[in-house]
C-alpha cells in the first residue's frame, strides 16, 4: 500500500490558500503536516479526504484516487465535538455503522476502547446499592452519560476512539494532542505508538514539535500555502548540520566562546547552549578549553530540533516577508 | 448514476440515527403524548362544547316541566319534547300555578317555563325558573332551552297556519349563493362555507407539517454544525445524505404523529359514538356544507393530498437545511427559521385569501401552478373540482422540478456550508457560492 499526494492545490478567487503540495507515503508510518496557523493544513487534509474539491492535484492509494467510501480512513479533525445531548454510547454506535461496523462488533470494540481510554464509567451505566442495596431491592442504574456531562478531555477520548472505532488502515489525525493534560497525552501517544506497530499509514498535523519529532518519520513544513520544508526528518537535520551546542564547565568560559567566534543563546550558571556554525567551530572551542585546562563536564553538539527548524523556516519566512 | 448511487450512500443510516434520536427527545415524547391526549379527548371534547354530550340511552334529570303559555300560539312543549328519547322519563305539565308560586308548589327536580310576550322589546321570551336548592340541573336547562325555543317557533310557524314540511323548511333557515353563468352550467358546486373550510383545514395541516419540519430541521442542522462533529461526519457520508437522512428521518416521524393524531381522533370518534350523542359534531360540519360526499373521499385522492403535502415538505425541508446550514452557532437557528417560515406564512397566506376571495380562472391557475402556492391550493381545488388531474399533475411536475433544483443547489454548496464558519449566510450569499463551481465537494 502506499500513499502518494501530488501538486494538491486550491485557490478562492485571487487568494492561494494551499500551492502545489506533493509527499508520498510509500511505506506505513507517520507523515507530518506542520505549518502557523492558516499554513494550509487543514485545507490539504480537506482535499485529501474529497470534503473540498481540488483545483488541481490528486491522492492516489495503493494508485487508485482516494475514495473514502473504498478506503477504510479514521479521521480526528481539528474542530471537533459531539452531539451535547445524546449518550455517548449511541453516538460512537453512530459512528460505526456509517463506517460500516456491525452493531455486535461495534460494541466490542467500543468496550476494548473504553478500557484502553479509561472511559469505562462514562459509556456503560453504573449501580448503586451495591449487594446491600440488592438484597433490600434498592438497586439504582444511573442513567447514560450525554457528551455534555464530561469534560474536554474526556469528550477528547470519546472523539478519538470515533476515529478509530472501524480499525482504519489510513488514520489522518488533525491536532490530536491539543488541550490534553500529560497523562491523557501519554495516553494518546502510547495508542499512536500501538498503531505504528500495527503498520498503519498515519498523517498528523500538530503544533507540539516535540510530539512529532517522536513519531514521524517524514515531514513537511507549510507556511503561506506553500510547502517550505519538505522529506525525512533526519535527512532535514542533518543538512542543518550539528550546530547546538550544550557545554557544562565548573568555571566561567565566556570569553572563550567569544573568542571561538560561536554565538552565546543561554547561560545558566556554567551551563551554556550555544550556536555553533559548524563542527570545526565546537572542536576548536573544545580545544582550547583543554588547552587552558579547563574542566568540561557535558559538551553535547547535536542537530537543532524541529522546533528550531521550525522557527527558523517560517520566521525567515516572515521576516523575508516584512 | 453510480455516482448518484455513492451519493446517497449512508441516508439509511443517517436517517436511522436522527429518527432515533427524535423517538427518544424527552420533548418530543411529551409533545407526542400532550397531542394525542388532546386528539383523544378532541371529540367528546367538541360534543360537549357545542351543546351535544347526551349519552346515549341517558334521560334527563328534571322530572317535570311545568309550563304556561302566555302568547297565543298554543305552545306544546311535550309534542317538541316526544320526540326526544332524552325526555322519555320527564313529565310535561301545564301549569296551574303562577311562578311566583312554584317554589312552594313545585316538584322536587321540576322546573317552570313560562312562554310569554317579550312587552319591552317586542316578540316573545321564554323565561326558565329552577327550584333554589337545584342547582344540578343548570346543564340541563342549558339543553332544555333548546326544545323549549324550537316548540315555540313550532306553535309560532303553525299559527300562520304552515304546514309541517313547510315548517322544517322555514327551521332550517337559510343559504345565500351567487352562482355566475358558467358555473351554474358547470353543475351544482360548493358552497362557500364549504370552499373555504376546506382550504382554511388544508392549510393549517400543511402549515403545522412544514413548520414542525422546518424547526426540527435547522435545529438538527445547526446543532450538528455548531458541535463541530460535521467533518468527521463527512468522511463517512456524503453531505448530500446527511441531510437527506434528517430531511426523511423528520418526515417520517411527523408524518407518523399525523397519522397517530388522526388515528387517535379516530378512536375518540368511535368510542365516543358508544356513550355520546356525536351526530352534534357531524351536523355543524354538515350545516357549513362539509361532506364527504362533496370531497370525494377515496383512496386516490388520500394518495393526491400525500404526494402533494411531501413535495411540500420536501421543498421547505431543503430550504430550512440549506439556512441551517448556513449558520455557524446555536444562536442563528431563530434565524435560519425566519426564512424558512416566512415563506410557509406567505404560501398560506395567498391560499386562504384565495379560498376566502375566490378569484377568475386565470387567478385559480396561478395558485395551483405556482411553486410554494400550489402547496396549499392544488389539491384542494382539485377536490373541489376548480382545476382538473392534468393541471393537478402539472403542478407537481412543478413543484417536483422546484424540489429538484433545490436538491441540486444543496449537494453543490452543502459541504461548503458545513465548513463555512463565520455570521448567517443569506440566500443570496449561497446562491452566489453555488455559481462558484469549486465552492463544492467533490462527487464521490
Amino acid at each position: 500500500m502506499s500513499l502518494i499526494v501530488s501538486n494538491l492545490s486550491k485557490s478562492y478567487g485571487n487568494k492561494t490558500v494551499l500551492n502545489h503540495l506533493s509527499f508520498e507515503m510509500p511505506k506505513p508510518g507517520v507523515y507530518a503536516l506542520l505549518g502557523t496557523n492558516g499554513a494550509g493544513k487543514t485545507t490539504a487534509i480537506r482535499m485529501m479526504l474529497g470534503m473540498l474539491a481540488k483545483d488541481s492535484g490528486e491522492v492516489l492509494w495503493n494508485g487508485k484516487p482516494l475514495d473514502v467510501s473504498v478506503c477504510n480512513v479514521g479521521y480526528l479533525a481539528e474542530e471537533r465535538g459531539l452531539y451535547p445531548k445524546y449518550t455517548l454510547m449511541d453516538q460512537l454506535l453512530y459512528f460505526a455503522a456509517l463506517r460500516g461496523v456491525p452493531k455486535g462488533e461495534a460494541k466490542k470494540r467500543i468496550r476494548g476502547w473504553a478500557e484502553r481510554l479509561q472511559v469505562e464509567e462514562y459509556l456503560y451505566p453504573q449501580t448503586t446499592g451495591g449487594q446491600e442495596g440488592a438484597k433490600k431491592g434498592r438497586v439504582k442504574r444511573q442513567k447514560p452519560k450525554n457528551a455534555d456531562q464530561l469534560s474536554k478531555g474526556n469528550q477528547q477520548k470519546i472523539q478519538f476512539m470515533a476515529a478509530l472505532i472501524s480499525d482504519p488502515e489510513l488514520i489522518i489525525l488533525d491536532e490530536p494532542m491539543s488541550g490534553l493534560d500529560p497523562v491523557n497525552t501519554d495516553l494518546f501517544k502510547n495508542v499512536i505508538r500501538e498503531e505504528i506497530a500495527k503498520g498503519k499509514y498515519l498523517i498528523m498535523s500538530s503544533h507540539q514539535m516535540a510530539t512529532v519529532e517522536e513519531f514521524c518519520t517524514d515531514i513537511t513544513i507549510l507556511h503561506r500555502s506553500e510547502a517550505l520544508v519538505q522529506g525525512n526528518l533526519n535527512d532535514i537535520k542533518k543538512s542543518y548540520g550539528r550546530v547546538n551546542l550544550r557545554l557544562k564547565t565548573e568555571e566561567d568560559v565566556t570569553s572563550y566562546i567569544q573568542e571561538a567566534g560561536a554565538r552565546l543563546l543561554t547561560q545558566k550558571e556554567f551551563e551554556y547552549q550555544i550556536k555553533v556554525e559548524g563542527e570545526d567551530q565546537a572542536n576548536r572551542l573544545l580545544a582550547r578549553l583543554i588547552q587552558d585546562q579547563i574542566r568540561v563536564i557535558a559538551f553535547d553538539l547535536r542537530e537543532p530540533s524541529l522546533h528550531e527548524i521550525f522557527v527558523a523556516t517560517v520566521g525567515g519566512e516572515e521576516h523575508e516577508a516584512e | 448514476m453510480r455516482q448518484n448511487k455513492e451519493g446517497l450512500r449512508g441516508t439509511g443510516k443517517v436517517f436511522s440515527f436522527t429518527f432515533a434520536q427524535l423517538a427518544k427527545n424527552k420533548g418530543n415524547l411529551v409533545t407526542a403524548i400532550i397531542l394525542l391526549v388532546l386528539s383523544i379527548i378532541s371529540v367528546p371534547a367538541g360534543v360537549l362544547l357545542s351543546g351535544g354530550g347526551v349519552s346515549r340511552g341517558e334521560t334527563s334529570k328534571i322530572s317535570t316541566v311545568y309550563y304556561r303559555d302566555e302568547t297565543g300560539y298554543g305552545v306544546d312543549p311535550a309534542e317538541t319534547a316526544g320526540n326526544d328519547a332524552y325526555y322519555t322519563g320527564t313529565a310535561f305539565q301545564e301549569a296551574d300555578f303562577s311562578p311566583e308560586e312554584f317554589a312552594d308548589k313545585g316538584e322536587p327536580a321540576s322546573v317552570y317555563v313560562l312562554f310569554s310576550v317579550d312587552a319591552l322589546n317586542g316578540g316573545n321570551a321564554i323565561t326558565v325558573y329552577r327550584l333554589p336548592d337545584e342547582l344540578s340541573l343548570d346543564s340541563e336547562i342549558s339543553y332544555l332551552q333548546d326544545a323549549m325555543e324550537e316548540a315555540l317557533d313550532a306553535a309560532r310557524l303553525n299559527a300562520l297556519q304552515v304546514t309541517e314540511e313547510q315548517r322544517d323548511m322555514l327551521l332550517k333557515g337559510t343559504s345565500i349563493q351567487v352562482v355566475d353563468q358558467e358555473e351554474y352550467e358547470a353543475g351544482e358546486q360548493a358552497s362557500w362555507e364549504a370552499r373555504y373550510g376546506i382550504q382554511l383545514v388544508y392549510a393549517v395541516l400543511v402549515l403545522i407539517v412544514s413548520t414542525f419540519a422546518v424547526t426540527f430541521i435547522v435545529r438538527a442542522v445547526v446543532e450538528e454544525k455548531a458541535s463541530k462533529l460535521v467533518e468527521m461526519l463527512l468522511v463517512s457520508v456524503s453531505p448530500l445524505a446527511l441531510i437527506l437522512g434528517k430531511i426523511l428521518a423528520a418526515m417520517a416521524y411527523i408524518f407518523g404523529l399525523v397519522i397517530l393524531l388522526a388515528a387517535g381522533m379516530g378512536l375518540s370518534y368511535a368510542v365516543s359514538g358508544r356513550f355520546l350523542d356525536v351526530s352534534a359534531f357531524t351536523d355543524s360540519l354538515a350545516a357549513s356544507g362539509i361532506s364527504l360526499e362533496l370531497l370525494h373521499i377515496s383512496p386516490a385522492v388520500l394518495v393526491i393530498v400525500l404526494i402533494s403535502m411531501l413535495l411540500g415538505y420536501m421543498t421547505f425541508s431543503i430550504v430550512a437545511g440549506l439556512s441551517g446550514a448556513g449558520c455557524s452557532s446555536t444562536e442563528d437557528i431563530g434565524g435560519a427559521s425566519t426564512a424558512a417560515t416566512l415563506l410557509i406564512l406567505a404560501g398560506y397566506m395567498v391560499s386562504i385569501m384565495i379560498g376566502s376571495l375566490g378569484g377568475s380562472d386565470q387567478v385559480l391557475l396561478f395558485s395551483c401552478l405556482c411553486p410554494i402556492l400550489s402547496i396549499f391550493c392544488a389539491p384542494v381545488q382539485y377536490m373541489l373540482g376548480g382545476i382538473g388531474l392534468p393541471v393537478l399533475l402539472l403542478s407537481w411536475v412543478i413543484q417536483a422540478a422546484v424540489v429538484a433544483a433545490l436538491a441540486v443547489l444543496c449537494a453543490r454548496v452543502y459541504s461548503a456550508l458545513l465548513i463555512y464558519r463565520g455570521s448567517r449566510l443569506t440566500f443570496g450569499k449561497i446562491l452566489a457560492m453555488a455559481k462558484t463551481t469549486d465552492s463544492g465537494k467533490e462527487g464521490r
